[in-house]
């Protein structure tokens, strides 16, 4: 570790013994998240154990310096969390609160460490629930998911967690403490809460979040739809959105994947080349009505079996078994990357097969589970480790997926960020004044660049001298000269 | 004017013969310089490159329904017209997506999006003839907020031109994306402070196929408190849950299946019956449309001073009660209405500019507290010279002014818009 023993104390003075990891041992746990290939060891770790020590330790390492790097419950997948070398890594995992539930208004208020299923779990006594339901949703932190704008299974209906976040306290890199949004919506300003969500931890350190519940629905009804091609049920969701149903989860998983879940939580799925799982939630009438249709929809599309769910456990069964779906490969294949990409929903076939070809050509199987309604792919990329070239050649296929979404119109990732992992593959999206501009954003937040250093932008960029704003000569200001 | 003349014939060299013209109407006041309409993305950007250059204010405007909204520009070198770039550049229906340029009607793109049984499920304030850039810079939203979201929540990607004329773009054309910075959502009610928006690609919405609508009137803030809690407790889900007034009326909106819709306006019906609610109907078809028009008119459909409230759902009625004592007080003929779940109100008070400053005042004092807002949209000059028009904006206005720095940094747009540091200070 390099980072000077005078800082180290200072450090310990804040957080106290118990809140610093300093022994390497302890230290490596903190080495990666979820995407572990990438890793790097952090010159220290601290826990803070309230807002203002989040506060302190921030403003220490900006005043030092030294960069920093929030990190949730590390379950990331695109090594967001991903430690500075000799750099300070920022745990929130003991500040994990509820601050408030304020059911009449429908806000919860949490600090960043509660995990997102705890949430809906102490919303749900008041018959309300937080919307945004990664499959991680039993260990991610709240804010792992603002600084991603997670998504889930039924953000198709009810979008991510940009639209469900209110409020955010943000400790800047420099120290300060400010409050953006609040639990009123349109506050006066530019939609700063609207900026940060989704920055990848690169423009502070959020405290605290205040949160939009929704009420559960009245009626909630689950089908699954086996089919003799990917093609087929594609089309089928083609039919359901076509019929001007927007379904709130639209699942679809491949052979190799549907193999991997049946081997890890048996939820007997039909063997078939597709099973789509779609789900309708609202008021009893309009589910009633609108699930017949798209039980027609999927017939008219050939399905050789549609299940529907006849009670709240069957329906567990069917997400139990898309939701261990990433895990679940490890049943078929010693190591697998998960990537995460997005086409508009249309480009399916002409992307899959493009997808099927690549698995041939390269030699690796690659698994298809997806969010179809909204053209999220996380096709799931088997490899071996320990066989010499393979994790490189897994790493090479993954890009090439993403040059596939990209021509297709879509995107480098829909809901596990850039990272470190993608920031090669941004210019395939943005050009030079997309990234240059952006990256004034960050600029603004983080002049220093201390604050989550080396993610989303493909080069290293420092923040130039900005201009003072124009202030009017006296001359000028006393009417005196033009300024054209 | 020997230098505006000047000043439009180095336009028209810049910006294209016939894009170019003198004598605009005022703003908040503010006679703008020269006007000028590009009839190209390139041609806007290279406009704003001169601009820069010589250090003009700019205001970009649509079809102008709120060009009067905020803080007024001190000075208005050149207004910039969004009016020539007013293509519906593609709908995917198949994606439930559109992109479409910034001048483009409202009224327009949805009757485009029509032929495929979609829309834009945006209802703002002057619907129809307001243009997209219009309603993305001032995240405009109307009754169908409740279902839909404001504009920042159905937007997902933009193309921009920045202060000094560079062309820049953020988010994408999918539904879901989180590559990047999302710069749609800061340009989303940043009233054109931080960039010129010329296009913006939304996530839309199927036509509903059928509507209805339960409408409660002559209600006192009691029996509202009672008869929006009913339905905020219910599982129904309407489209749109608003009051307005006074005298005061609860409208609930359903837009769905047949069976669907009818169903829950017979339960909404019932409910707020039970409440004390003896005047409630169920409007279908022209007469609904025209109590929607109405519901929308009450509160724009005249130039006075308007007001934009944020407040939690809870302190509804104790506003409303507060809303009626003032509007008594000060002698004036005003009305209100807004999206009570979401807290989101608008508030027509009158012209005489004493009055209306005392009941903002009075309003702001209510709601503030609590982390609420009131901010003045449009206001006579006179009321404007003795109220800040956003009120209290928080602590986050030091990040405000470092973006606004950042991606503006000679201050040449919107100039006004917002308070400026230096003002603050
Ligand atoms: C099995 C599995 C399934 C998954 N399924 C989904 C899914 O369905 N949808 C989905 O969207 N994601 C999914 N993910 C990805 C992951 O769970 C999410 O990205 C999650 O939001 C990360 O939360 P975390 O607490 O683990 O954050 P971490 O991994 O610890 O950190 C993630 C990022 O957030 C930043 N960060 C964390 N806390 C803060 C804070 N307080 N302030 C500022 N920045 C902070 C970090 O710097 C980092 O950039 C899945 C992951 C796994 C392993």
């Amino acid at each position: 570790m390099n980072l000077d023993e005078r800082f180290l104390r200072a450090l310990r003075d804040i957080v106290g013994e118990s809140g610093l990891v300093g022994d390497a041992a302890d230290r490596l746990t903190y080495e990666c998240d979820a995407l572990t290939h990438l890793r790097a060891m952090p010159g220290v770790v601290v826990l803070p154990a309230s807002v203002q020590q989040v506060q302190e330790v921030v403003r220490l390492c900006h005043s030092a310096g030294v960069p920093f790097v929030a990190r949730g419950h590390g379950t990331g997948l695109s090594g967001g969390a991903l430690p500075v070398e000799d750099g300070v890594l920022v745990v929130l995992t003991r500040l994990d609160r509820i601050l408030d539930i304020d059911a009449p208004n429908r806000r919860m208020t949490v600090q960043p460490g509660v995990t997102n299923l705890e949430v809906s779990r102490r919303a749900a006594p008041f018959g309300l629930y937080y919307a945004p339901d990664p499959s991680s949703q039993q260990i991610c932190s709240i804010g792992g998911n603002v600084a991603e704008n997670s998504g889930g299974a039924h953000c198709l209906k009810y979008g991510f967690t940009v639209h469900h976040v209110l409020g955010l306290d943000v400790v800047m890199p420099d120290g300060a403490l400010v409050k953006l949004g609040g639990p009123v919506p349109d506050r006066p300003g530019f939609d700063l809460v609207g900026a940060l969500v989704g920055s990848e931890g690169t423009l502070g350190v959020v405290t605290e979040v205040v949160l939009r519940l929704l009420r559960l629905p009245e009626d909630v009804r689950t089908l699954l739809a086996a089919f003799s091609s990917t093609d087929a049920a594609g089309a089928a969701v083609s039919g359901i959105i076509a019929a001007g149903i927007v379904p709130a989860a639209v699942e679809m998983m491949d052979r190799l994947t549907i193999k991997a879940a049946e081997a890890a939580v048996h939820p007997n799925f039909p063997q078939a080349e597709a099973v789509l799982i779609v789900e309708l939630d609202g008021p009893r009438a309009e589910v009633g009505a609108l699930f017949r249709r798209v039980e027609s929809v999927c017939r008219e599309a050939g399905a050789s079996e549609v299940r529907v769910a006849a009670d709240a456990d069957e329906r567990a069964r069917f997400w139990a078994g898309r939701k261990a779906a990433f895990a679940a490969m490890g049943r078929v294949s010693p190591d697998y990357y998960v990537q995460d990409g997005v086409i508009p929903r249309t480009k399916l076939s002409e992307v899959l097969r493009r997808i099927r070809a690549l698995a041939e050509r390269s030699g690796l199987r690659i698994g298809n589970v997806f969010h179809a309604g909204d053209g999220n792919l996380h096709p799931l990329i088997c490899y071996d480790g320990a066989v010499e070239g393979q994790a490189e050649l897994a790493a090479a296929v993954g890009g090439e997926i993403l040059q596939y979404c990209v021509e297709a119109g879509g995107s480098i990732t829909g809901e596990h960020g850039v990272g470190a992992d993608k920031a090669a593959h941004m210019a395939k999206m943005f050009s030079e004044v997309d990234l240059e501009t952006m990256h004034r954003l960050r600029c603004a937040f983080d002049p220093s660049g201390l604050c989550n250093p080396q993610k989303i932008f493909p080069t290293p960029r420092l923040c130039g001298e900005v201009p003072r704003p124009y202030r009017a000569h006296p001359v000028v200001r006393a009417g005196l000269a033009e300024r054209f | 004017m020997a230098a505006v003349n000047e000043l439009a014939a180095v336009a028209a060299r810049v910006a294209g013969e016939g894009a170019v013209r003198v004598g605009a109407t005022a703003v908040c006041g503010v006679v703008p310089g020269i006007v000028v309409a590009p009839k190209s993305v390139a041609a806007l950007s290279e406009t704003l490159r001169w601009a820069h250059g010589r250090r003009l204010a700019v205001v970009p405007t649509g079809a102008g329904t709120k060009l009067e909204w905020g803080g007024v520009p001190p000075r208005i070198d050149l207004l910039l017209s969004l009016g020539r770039l007013d293509a519906v550049v593609a709908h995917r229906h198949g994606d439930l997506t559109a992109t479409v340029q910034a001048g483009a009607s409202l009224g327009r793109v949805n009757e485009l999006l029509r032929r495929h049984g979609q829309w834009l499920p945006l209802d703002p304030a002057h619907g129809e003839r307001a243009t997209i850039g219009g309603i993305v810079a001032t995240n405009d939203a109307g009754p169908r907020r409740h279902r839909h979201g404001a504009p920042r929540e159905l937007i997902l990607g933009v193309t921009f031109v920045r202060a000094d004329g560079a062309i820049a773009s953020a988010g994408g054309i999918v539904v879901k994306n989180v590559a990047g910075y999302d710069l749609s959502r800061l340009l989303t009610g940043s009233f054109g402070a931080l960039g010129v928006v010329v296009d913006a690609t939304f996530k839309l919405s199927p036509l509903p196929p059928t509507s209805r609508t339960v409408v409660a009137a002559g209600l006192d803030p009691g029996t509202i408190d009672g008869a929006t809690s009913a339905v905020m407790a219910s599982q129904l889900a309407p489209s749109a849950l608003e009051v307005q007034g006074p005298p005061f009326s609860l409208l609930a909106r359903f837009e769905t299946v047949q069976e669907a819709s009818e169903r829950q306006a017979e339960e909404v019906a019932a409910l707020w019956r039970g409440c004390g609610a003896a005047d409630t109907g169920v409007l279908t078809g022209a007469a609904e449309t025209e109590r929607w028009t109405a519901h929308h008119d009450a509160v724009w459909g005249r130039e006075d001073d308007i007001c934009r409230i944020g407040l939690l759902p809870d302190q509804l009625p104790g506003l409303l009660e507060e809303f009626v004592g003032l509007l008594q007080r000060h002698e004036i003929e005003g009305q209100l209405a807004g999206r009570v779940e979401t807290g989101a109100l608008h508030a027509r008070i009158g012209t005489d500019a004493a009055a209306s400053r005392a009941i903002i005042d009075r309003l702001r004092a209510r709601v503030e507290p609590r982390g609420g807002h009131v901010a003045l949209l449009r206001g006579s000059p006179a009321l404007r010279a003795q109220i800040e028009p956003w009120g209290a904006m928080g602590d986050a206005t030091g990040v405000m002014d470092a973006v606004k720095r950042q991606f503006d940094p000679q201050g040449i747009l919107s100039a006004g818009r917002w308070p400026e540091a230096e003002a603050r200070a």
